[in-house]
């Protein structure tokens, strides 16, 4: 069984830790650490980092958290339904026939003024 | 600062070979009646997915931002994002994936926000009051001698220092405690980048708390 070099060993902790070491590799591994006294200290270093951070309670969030998002989304929907356009669901008047009617009252308009 | 939440696009879910427990597909089912019940936009059900995923959502926002105020404005904005976007969900992944997805989104989004803006970090998770250091340093229970307070600011602000990829990974699998299926979802990279990028981020971390400079690389 050929033996593992100190890189690959040290490339092999992640793996280790995370129980994902196929049978025969784990027992190369493990022939190496049993030799080698600095990749058994960077395994331990690396077994107790992992286990810190695996360690580190959930940050909570805050109990008005739900009513703030809520809060959030009827602002939202508020904001939206106020930026939807002005006749939206009511009447719809193509823009083509809405110019000549403006042209038309301006011209009445100015008409209007002149007599 | 708008987050395309489309483009939180769902992978299937990847068959493994066990069969689910009774647990996990009580579960499952729990959650198709939930996605049912938020597809009739029903406000008590988007409440309950709220209280069901706010803690997880919150912390990811914290720890990658390492700010809390502005975890709370972008896990706040994760939820009002998903209110809007819940018909694209098309079922095919867990809730809890998308909803990571989702929030990793916006998280990235606002560190290159707060990058471009230089922001001053007044309020980081790493900082534990004096006082409440002295405490813990003077009556330490079993709990705390293993891994208190201290402890853990040290931690979470090693896990700060990393790049932000690795920073991500980190929390999703050892924090979280994610499958690497879901991670894949989550990140879109291939597992095997997943595995050696967590490898790089852990011995990094290893190094910071060592006392060592970490390598650079992502």
């Amino acid at each position: 069984m050929n033996q593992l070099a100190h890189t690959e060993v040290q490339g092999l902790y992640s793996a280790y830790v995370d129980h994902e070491l196929p049978a025969p590799e784990l027992e190369r591994f493990v022939q190496h650490l049993e030799e080698c006294e600095g990749c058994m200290e960077g395994l331990e270093k690396f077994e107790a980092t992992v286990e810190a951070v695996r360690g580190i309670p959930l940050e909570r969030a805050p109990k008005s958290f739900a009513r703030q998002v809520m809060r959030r989304v009827k602002h939202r929907n508020r904001r939206e339904a106020a930026s939807r356009p002005f006749l939206d669901g009511a009447v719809h008047i193509p823009a083509g026939a809405i110019i000549p009617i403006i042209v038309a009252a301006a011209i009445a308009l100015l008409i209007h003024a002149l007599q | 600062m708008a987050v395309d939440v489309a483009t939180a696009d769902e992978h299937p879910v990847p068959v493994t070979g066990s069969e689910p427990t009774e647990a996990e597909k009580a579960s499952a089912l729990r959650e198709r009646l939930l996605l049912a019940r938020l597809k009739r936009r029903d406000a008590r059900a988007f409440a309950e997915l709220v209280r069901l995923h706010q803690d997880r959502v919150f912390d990811l926002c914290a720890r990658m931002l390492n700010d809390r105020e502005e975890a709370l404005d972008v896990a706040q904005e994760v939820f009002v994002a998903l209110h809007g976007s819940l018909s694209q969900f098309r079922g095919e992944s867990r809730l809890s994936t998308w909803i990571f997805k989702v929030a990793k989104n916006h998280c990235l989004n606002r560190l290159k926000y707060l990058g471009r803006r230089q922001r001053g970090k007044t309020d980081e998770l790493g900082d534990v009051p004096e006082g409440e250091l002295a405490a813990h340093q003077s009556l330490p229970s079993p709990q705390e001698a293993l891994l208190g307070k201290e402890q853990q600011a040290r931690v979470q602000a090693a896990i700060a220092q990393l790049p932000e990829e690795q920073r991500l990974l980190v929390i999703l699998r050892d924090i979280e405690g994610l499958t690497y299926d879901e991670i894949v979802q989550i990140t879109d990279q291939p597992e095997g980048t997943v595995k050696s990028r967590l490898h790089r981020a852990r011995t990094a971390l290893a190094e910071i708390l060592g006392g060592k400079e970490p390598e650079d690389g992502s």
